[in-house]
């Protein structure tokens, strides 16, 4: 089922699969990831929490949780496999090759040191030969996210930031790495509307002033929209359908991504409306569609056979019985 | 953070799930050992008739047989006296136990709610017990004994109640107030602004009302677990204080001044006189914490260096 | 504004300790029987009563000794008429230099323990530390110490036996310590400096001296570091696994940071403070709480003195130990909340 590597590809992870032991037993929130990344190309990724956005990006870095681990599947980078990497290897790859931007800002920052030892450390972790004190590199890091007084920054510890504030320095920290990929996990959810616009803004540019990949994830399809070319959906552990960000909007083909759609309604500020049923619980493996329960278009083969999995071509690939094309 | 293998973790949580469970199941046991020694201590010789077991009146000396070996007469030895270890160590569970609880009881009860009224109220009376409980904890526990029975050791006020015992009891309540009203108020104080408080209030539910039916209820998991801890810890003061010879006075049976017995004999060699005494208090302190989860909880810095 | 709220709190805090000290000893008629016995005439209880000032209201008699207290006069003892300020300048050092090997000896297995405990629950190593937290919360210290003088200074001395088979003989051994009767074993102790032995001994150059010193305080030190150690332990355990559970840690990793790296900049230094407060407390708390161990092993230190005056029914001698262990305490409380300041950026705005 899982195919090489995509030519070209930056980053792919095929049939990636997690499971956490926890003291109420084992979890399983990634069931088969399968995801590509281009040099330079924005992806997004969206679905509702729990959907295992956060541990796909997570599984990326290798990072995992206390009892997770990654039990199946691949990840390559280039054309290395990310999961064989030894610890030298592996902290080479993590920020200088890929880097995250975290969900809350504040806490991802050390509340116990400055701003400038931060970004100095990540710079010295990442870059073996300086031409200049790094504390110049992180002034720079801070003008280039538009910190009108990057000095006064430096000094301050991150209790003393608003979090729009906070979250452009981690992504100074990030893009400090020099990575040709960075991880974004929804990382404007929690600054307020005006501050969500400035920061993705930021964010967008100075990745594409880099020349870096992003990978984006979000709850929230509009912010995804604004800045993904290719948008990915996901539902219980799975990518269920990838494809360009006009296909995906206009004429999604599963029927989740459908719901998902008339929920947030583009055009309008409605209030976003809710797909009936429940969100399944990942304690369980999903060997066939973990939508079926909610899915309108449910069929007989649903609940008897595997997902089948459909590569439409143009990166367009989709995981449901329906297939391409029905209407 | 990624060196785990999946089989490692789970074996580690199974043990971490199988393992305090076994371990807590035995110290209950153990505990409830205990609590028997301390109902049928008094009755101990009537016992020994029916049980083949060596029991002797535990106050009667025998100068024919002092400080001799344990063995199958004295199955722990006898001390300086001729009095038998093992049926002084089982008549003492009933003491340490008894005046653990009373002392805790009555403490921990004023601190409880004292805690509930201070939570209640909040503001300037709030500050005052919390005043009254950094004061109370700045005295190292046995130096505050020591300035009770100071103080109070050679009154006879408290009528036919033994005087060491009485002056026990209230360093007990007086070590155990601020831990209870500290550990009240941390449940509390956050409930105080609750919306079915609030409720409460509205409808006319007075302060104690409040304090009863809506407070008290809540803090009952929190009380229950300092319960164990603070009787385990009350056991240790107690010894201690017996030990420097404060409280209950020789030859009346207690672990810490039996130990205090053995503390010159053990140099010439004469272990057993004061190890089992001693070890008798290991089981009630080590069984009394089986029954708290939460054992890290035990009041702070050198909680238990009694 | 944070500072200035603990000093005016320390303050009120450091005059009810005074005060609540002065009220248990003092208020009952006690001292007076207690110094002279029941059977004293009338005349002779009033004259020594007028002597002692305690015929002045209590507020009064609060007020003498809080002034006189105030230029470092506690009183004098009954029985060896030596200023009780005298006597506690000289026991004092004794107590704190055990208590301060305590600590040595905490840092050396609760807080490693702790650490790794918190780096991997359910290891081997936390298990130790776990088992031995257990242990020290159940023993008395005085009982455990009785325990370690009688194993390692009365047996070894007296195993001696042969191993049949291999016709060996066992023992007899010189003792592992000293006999516990105090600091020193009939040496003369060295010229006072700091009051250290272990310090004075290495100020004056004598090796010999300042190894005897240690021997003697290694006893003590173990037995109040292995009862006064558990809450350190499960302290930094919990310090270290919160802080290693951060989102910080985490993004740390993620900007390829080292596992030493991020274990010493993030992991420890976040989890200090808690560690570091609790063992400035746990000093505070044992120089008036470890009595029962100084009893034990002789130790000449202010508890084996306060124990003394209990015994003389030398009031002003109990009084003025307990003042000041507690105003030692409280004054330790007060330095925490400095460290804390001084560490934590978050409280210094």
């Amino acid at each position: 089922m899982n195919s090489g590597p995509a030519d070209g590809a930056l980053l792919t992870l095929s049939g990636v699969e997690v499971t956490i032991n926890t003291l109420s037993g084992p979890v399983h929130p990634l069931q088969g990831v399968d995801l590509e990344v281009f040099p330079g190309e924005t992806v997004g990724l969206v679905g509702e929490s729990g959907c295992g956005k956060s541990m796909t990006l997570r599984s990326i870095l290798r990072l995992m949780p206390p009892g997770g681990a990654i039990t199946g599947g691949t990840v390559e980078w280039q054309d290395r496999s990310v999961l064989d990497l030894d610890t030298d290897e592996l902290q080479t790859y993590r920020g200088s090759e890929v880097a995250m931007i975290y969900q809350n800002p504040v806490t991802a920052l050390d509340p116990m040191l400055s701003v400038e030892r931060q970004i100095v450390d990540a710079f010295k972790a990442n870059r073996e030969v300086l031409d200049g004190a790094p504390e110049e590199f992180a002034r720079e890091a801070l003008r280039d996210l538009e910190f009108g007084n990057p000095d006064a920054i430096l000094k301050r510890y991150p209790h003393q930031l608003s979090g729009g504030m906070a979250q452009r320095v981690n992504i100074a920290l990030a893009l400090a790495c020099g990575p040709s990929l960075i991880l974004a996990d929804e990382p404007t959810t929690g600054l307020d509307m005006t501050t969500q616009v400035r920061v993705l803004d930021l964010l967008e540019q100075q990745v594409h002033a880099r020349n870096a990949a992003l990978l984006f994830i979000s709850h929230d399809l509009r912010a995804v929209a604004r800045v993904a070319r290719n948008i990915g959906i996901m539902y219980a552990g799975r990518v269920v359908e990838f494809g360009p960000r006009e296909r995906i909007l206009t004429e999604p083909s599963h029927p989740y991504a459908r719901a998902l759609l008339e929920c947030v309604d583009l055009r309008t500020d409605e209030r976003p409306r809710s797909i009936p049923g429940l969100v399944p619980r990942m304690t369980e493996v999903y060997p066939l569609c973990a939508f079926r329960e909610r899915c309108v278009s449910r069929m007989a083969v649903c609940d008897e056979e595997p997902l089948p999995r459909h590569e439409l071509g143009g990166r367009r690939r989709l995981l449901c019985h329906l297939g391409p094309g029905h209407d | 953070m990624t060196t785990t293998s999946p089989r490692r973790e789970r074996r580690l949580l199974a043990r971490a799930l199988v393992g305090p469970t076994v371990g807590i199941t035995i110290r209950r046991s153990l505990f409830f050992f205990m609590l028997f020694l301390a109902v049928i201590g008094p009755w101990i010789e009537t016992i020994g008739q029916w049980i083949p077991m060596p029991v002797y009146d535990p106050l009667r000396p025998d100068p024919f047989n002092p400080v001799s070996p344990p063995s199958a007469e004295h199955w722990f030895g006898t001390d300086t006296l001729g009095l038998d270890i093992f049926t002084r160590v089982i008549v003492a569970t009933r003491v340490d136990f008894t005046l653990a609880l009373i002392g805790v009881m009555l403490g921990g009860g004023l601190g409880c709610l004292a805690g509930a009224w201070a939570s209640y109220r909040r503001g300037w009376v709030d500050m005052i017990a919390l005043r009254i409980v950094e004061v109370v904890q700045s005295f190292p526990v046995l130096l505050l004994g020591i300035a009770l029975f100071a103080a109070l050791g050679s009154l006879e006020i408290f009528g036919p109640v033994d005087n060491g015992m009485a002056v026990l009891v209230i360093a007990i309540s007086l070590v155990n107030f601020p831990l209870y009203l500290r550990q009240v108020r941390s449940v509390l104080l956050p409930l105080t602004e609750a919306e079915f408080v609030q409720a409460a209030k509205c409808a006319g539910l007075g302060a104690w009302g409040i304090v009863w039916h809506h407070f008290i209820p809540n803090a009952r998991g929190q009380i229950l677990a300092l319960f164990p801890l603070t009787c385990a810890y009350a056991i240790q003061i107690i010894a201690g204080l017996s030990f420097i010879g404060l409280g209950i006075e020789p030859p009346n049976p207690e672990w810490g001044s039996m130990i205090k017995t053995g503390a010159t004999l053990i140099v010439q060699g004469h272990w057993w006189v004061s190890v089992f005494p001693g070890a008798f208090i290991v089981l009630s302190v080590y069984s009394l914490t089986g029954f708290s989860a939460r054992s890290e909880t035990l009041v702070g810095p050198g909680g238990t260096s009694a | 504004m944070f500072l200035a709220n603990r000093v005016v709190v320390l303050a009120v805090v450091l005059l009810a300790v005074v005060m609540i000290g002065f009220t248990i000893t003092r208020s009952t008629g006690t001292p007076l029987y207690a110094s002279l016995g029941v059977a004293v005439s009338e005349a002779i209880i009033e004259q020594r009563a007028e002597e002692m000032g305690l015929n002045e209201p209590i507020v009064v008699q609060f007020w003498t000794y809080l002034t006189h207290l105030l230029q470092g006069d506690l009183g004098v003892s009954r029985i060896s008429r030596i200023p009780v300020a005298e006597d506690i300048a000289l026991k004092l050092p004794a107590t704190a230099e055990m208590v301060f090997f305590t600590l040595v000896v905490s840092f050396i297995w609760a807080i490693p323990l702790g650490v790794r405990a918190g780096l991997r629950p359910g290891g081997r190593l936390a298990k130790l530390g776990e088992g031995m937290a257990q242990f020290g919360v159940s023993v008395p210290a005085f009982w455990l110490g009785l325990l370690f003088i009688f194993l390692l200074y009365f047996l070894p001395p007296r195993i001696n036996f042969v191993i049949p088979v291999i016709d060996l003989a066992v023992g007899p051994f010189p003792p592992l310590f000293p006999p516990p009767l105090g600091r020193l074993g009939g040496v003369d102790p060295p010229a006072m400096v700091t009051g250290f032995y272990t310090v004075d001994a290495l100020i004056a150059g004598d090796f010999r001296l300042a190894w005897e010193a240690l021997w003697h305080l290694i006893l003590p030190a173990v037995t109040l570091s292995l009862t006064s150690g558990p809450p350190l332990f499960r302290v930094t355990r919990t310090a270290v696994s919160e802080a290693l559970a951060s989102p910080f840690v985490e993004a740390a990793y993620s900007y390829g940071l080292g596992r030493r790296t991020v274990l010493i900049r993030d992991v420890l230094r976040n989890a200090s403070p808690p560690v570091l407060n609790l063992a400035a407390m746990t000093f505070g708390y044992l120089i008036g709480g470890g009595v029962l161990v100084e009893v034990v092993f002789s130790w000449p230190g202010i508890g084996s003195y306060a124990v003394w005056g209990m015994d003389n029914s030398d009031y002003d001698v109990v009084l003025a130990v307990v003042i000041i262990a507690a105003v030692i305490y409280v004054i330790l409380y007060f330095i925490v909340d400095l460290i804390q300041f001084a560490m934590d950026p978050r409280l210094r705005d």
